[in-house]
């Protein structure tokens, strides 16, 4: 058997033995609770849109209003919209008017709808099909609009020769966001529904290629479903579901359109600027490299075609209008040309980084003015850990000597098409003695101007060596530092009470804990259950060392972080038991304290020091550092700077 | 309380020149159970039957915690019940499934934190599934020992037998990333195999 081959089977082998039916019962029980939850009114799922388009056909020379004061008041309302966010993720149209009287009519059409009556939780209306939604109301505040009775009819008969079904909804009101020019509608309790106006100048006429009509988008359906290739290319996939989002650039549709409807040769997908209405193409001039960025892997294949900069882009609007998912055809419902998008020119871009770099490696230099010049980034995957967010040896060295000279070197780019760069920042001090090493990049801001940003990674160095970060554990109440390559861990073990230090080792294969800060750990008790929470270091410490599964050192007394402590070291007795990994374990609930077999194994040792916190959040710090016997000390070594480096912030 | 599948019959039968995916699931066995109710995510329980264990025992080796994955697990099928009309014209059900399980155990896990859900968990039922009985193997506690992304990719590519695309589309990576965990994991497990021949 292969090493890949062993580790299926072992995993097989081990695999937990799972019990489906109540499972399944749980999961039929939960999930009803859930949708009523959602549906105390009334829940409407899917929605799919002939019916609408063409009420929105018929109603639009209507839904301009009129000069009365009400219907001017309510004219925000007025219009056609998609709603982008029911139960079940489909979209839904809906058309408000202007009525003579003042008042507003609204039609709301769902293809595959559930109704839930209030009265009744058990009872259903409509039952997955077609529903219409009419009413007549108006503005009750500014910015709402109400519709006291409306009427949601089934479309389906449910028995030949009998009336549909109907019922009466309360109160269905919509609030109009001005800034967002946005619906939503009381539908349902816990979550909100967003209706987005579909512009009357993108959709008309609708739908618009490469069938010109919705009978001839109904007629194309059904060969697509027959598999007629003529149409199957107009299918998307499940990525289409949201095209402005999980976009490719070959799709066919979109390729064909700007083919055959715009004329355009080569196009790109414009990535950088998507939009959540439609999906963005910029023009690529045909053969030609791009002059500004002729080695970008990306960027020299599309050459400007308004000037050297800028690019004729175009937003197009799909939808399916004949069925709904992989196996419906797409049509372009709309497209209008954008303002042009630019790429960034990087001769102007070097140029500003440049003189940007120079004014912030002398103001180091200078030993002032250098905060203002550069920042750390906004959202770093440490950030919750960071005690510190400055930029590290700003102005001098860690002994303290001031920087004499500097230099710097591009790493990357600049990189089509918003020209980000990385450079490598020397300083140099003492004489050339001491050289510290940072990497920065140049990156767009929120307004898009170019900025320069301290990456944490890399990290730092001084004369080669990583400088180490100071880091916060107990939302402050302990700080520590740590060198690269250790960090806090992204593995799942990093938690407000718990947190690991883990780092690839030299001459190691993989990532290993080096050191566990636990808040508060529980000792675990026979049957692997766990008690509470000692009260101090000292019982924590008298709770281990009575317990027969350990072999445990008498605690020492040592210092940490200024605070007195307690240090042992454990292994586990021969034959103790170890509390099986699908027990709850230290990742799973509150930390619990060794004897946990992912954490603390037959075959390993730990060094234990336990901190009382005397004022602090918590009562008793533990700081752990569990390996087998043979990396024993050379964890030891580097953990040792780490516990050095701890600070206690409890009064 | 009664769920909606204990409910009364409702008679209103749907539209037969509908084509919808909801058609397709009431044309399963009429979609009403012998009481003649609708039932409308019958296929979800297919679904159910076909992925659940697979999904929970991947999820229970990779976080250590069987009550949990479970609890992931359910929850996800339980959106997939509510929101079958969407959920069933994906391409792949499963895997969707398989994602939002994997990431409700994730956020679960996280919001663990401060220690109300452990408090709970520990006042809850216990976990109605049982583990194998098999002696925890050496490989089965080093993989607890792999950092958590290596974890999942690890059981997710040899229990589940899933390619390095389908694990990276359950967890939201690139495929190089899946590349890389999978080596790593591969790495730290070949040593637990040598003292397990």
């Amino acid at each position: 058997m292969t090493i890949d081959e062993r580790i299926s089977a072992e995993l097989r082998r081990h695999a937990p033995v799972v019990d489906e039916q109540v499972a399944w019962d749980r999961i039929r029980s939960a999930a009803p609770v859930r949708r009523r939850a959602r549906a105390m009114k009334l829940v409407a799922a899917s929605l799919g849109s002939f019916v609408l388009v063409l009420l929105g056909f018929i109603l639009s020379p209507y839904l301009s209003s009129d000069s009365d004061p009400a219907a001017d008041a309510a004219s925000p309302f007025l219009g056609t919209w998609v709603s982008s966010d029911l139960v079940d993720g489909t979209t839904a149209t809906l058309v408000i008017r202007a009525l003579e009287d003042g008042n507003v009519e609204m039609v709301m059409h769902d293809d595959v709808a559930f109704y839930q009556i209030v009265e009744d939780p058990l009872g259903w209306v409509c039952s997955g099909g077609a529903a219409t939604t009419t009413g007549t109301g108006g503005l009750q505040a500014e910015n709402e609009l109400v519709f006291p009775a409306p009427v949601a009819t089934c479309d389906d008969q449910p028995v030949e020769g009998l009336p549909p079904p109907v019922e009466v909804l309360e109160s269905l009101t919509f609030t109009h966001d001005p800034g967002t020019d946005t619906l939503t509608d009381n539908l349902t309790d816990n979550s909100e529904t967003t209706w987005t106006r579909i512009d009357a100048e993108l959709t008309s006429p609708w739908p618009i290629w490469p069938q010109t009509n919705l009978e001839e988008v109904r007629e194309a359906q059904e060969l697509a479903d027959a598999g007629d290739p003529d149409y199957t290319w107009q299918l998307g996939g499940e990525s289409w579901y949201q095209p402005s989002q999980n976009h490719t650039n070959d799709s066919e549709l979109f390729a064909r359109f700007l083919e055959e409807e715009l004329g355009w040769e080569e196009f790109l997908w414009d990535h950088a600027v998507p939009h959540s209405e439609g999906v963005s193409y910029i023009r690529c001039a045909p053969d030609l490299t791009n002059p500004l960025y002729p080695t970008d892997p990306e960027g020299s294949g599309c050459a400007p075609t308004i000037d050297e900069l800028r690019y004729e882009t175009v937003k197009i609007r799909v939808a399916q209008l004949a069925g709904q998912g992989p196996s419906g055809i797409w049509v372009v419902t709309g497209w209008e040309m954008v303002e042009p998008f630019a790429q960034a020119d990087p001769r102007v871009v070097e140029a500003e980084a440049t003189a940007l770099l120079e004014d912030f490696l002398q103001a180091r230099i200078d030993g002032e003015g250098a905060e203002g010049l550069a920042a750390p980034p906004e959202d770093h995957q440490l950030s919750d850990e960071l005690a510190d967010r400055e930029i590290p040896l700003l102005y001098a060295t860690s002994s303290g000597a001031r920087y004499e000279r500097s230099e710097f070197e591009v790493v990357d780019g600049p990189v089509w098409p918003e020209g980000r760069m990385q450079f490598e920042v020397r300083l140099f001090a003492q004489g050339s003695d001491t050289v510290v090493e940072q990497v920065f990049s140049l990156q767009p801001n929120e307004t898009g101007r170019l900025g320069l940003v301290y990456e944490f990674e890399p990290a730092t160095t001084q004369n080669g060596m990583a400088m180490p970060v100071e880091y916060a554990f107990l939302d402050g109440e302990v700080t520590y530092r740590a060198a690269s390559p250790l960090e806090p861990s992204d593995d799942g073990y990093r938690e407000w009470d718990r947190l690991a230090i883990v780092g690839l080792l030299p001459d190691d294969d993989a990532p290993r804990r080096v050191l566990l800060f636990l808040a508060d750990p529980r000792p675990v008790g026979p049957d692997c259950v766990e008690g509470p929470a000692p009260a101090d270091a000292e019982a924590l410490a008298r709770s281990i060392g009575s317990d027969p599964d350990f072999e445990a050192t008498a605690p020492v007394e040592v210092t940490i972080g200024g605070t007195p402590a307690l240090q042992m070291d454990v292994v586990l007795a021969r034959g103790a038991s170890s509390c099986s990994w699908s027990e709850p374990q230290v990742s799973g609930t509150s930390p619990l304290l060794l004897k946990h077999a992912p954490v603390f194994l037959g075959h390993d040792r730990a060094r234990l020091y336990l901190v009382d916190l005397p004022g602090g959040s918590v009562r008793v710090l533990t700081i752990a550092m569990i390996t087998d016997e043979d990396s024993f000390e050379t964890v030891l070594r580097w953990a040792a700077p780490i516990v050095d480096s701890i600070e206690i912030h409890t009064s | 309380m009664e769920s909606p599948t204990q409910a009364r019959w409702n008679p209103w039968k749907r539209s037969a020149t509908r084509r919808n995916d909801v058609n397709e699931i009431a044309e399963q066995g009429d979609g009403r159970d012998e009481e003649g109710q609708f039932v409308r995510p019958a296929s979800v329980e297919a679904l159910f039957r076909q992925s659940y264990t697979s999904i929970v025992q991947s999820l229970a080796l990779a976080g250590g915690d069987l009550a949990a994955a479970e609890d992931a697990t359910q929850e996800a099928f339980a959106q997939a019940l509510m929101s079958w009309s969407r959920i069933s014209r994906y391409d792949n059900p499963g895997a969707w499934v398989r994602r939002v399980a994997i990431n409700k155990l994730h956020n679960a896990h996280r919001s663990r934190l401060r220690g109300e859900t452990a408090v709970q968990r520990m006042n809850s039922e216990s976990s109605t599934a049982s583990s194998t009985g098999e002696p925890e193997s050496d490989l089965v506690l080093g993989l607890q020992r792999l950092p958590y992304k290596q974890r999942v990719c690890a059981v997710l590519f040899y229990l589940d037998d899933l390619s390095t695309a389908e694990v990276a589309d359950a967890m939201g990576i690139s495929q190089g990333s899946v590349s890389q965990h999978l080596n790593r994991a591969r790495n730290a497990l070949r040593a637990h195999l040598e003292v397990t021949p």
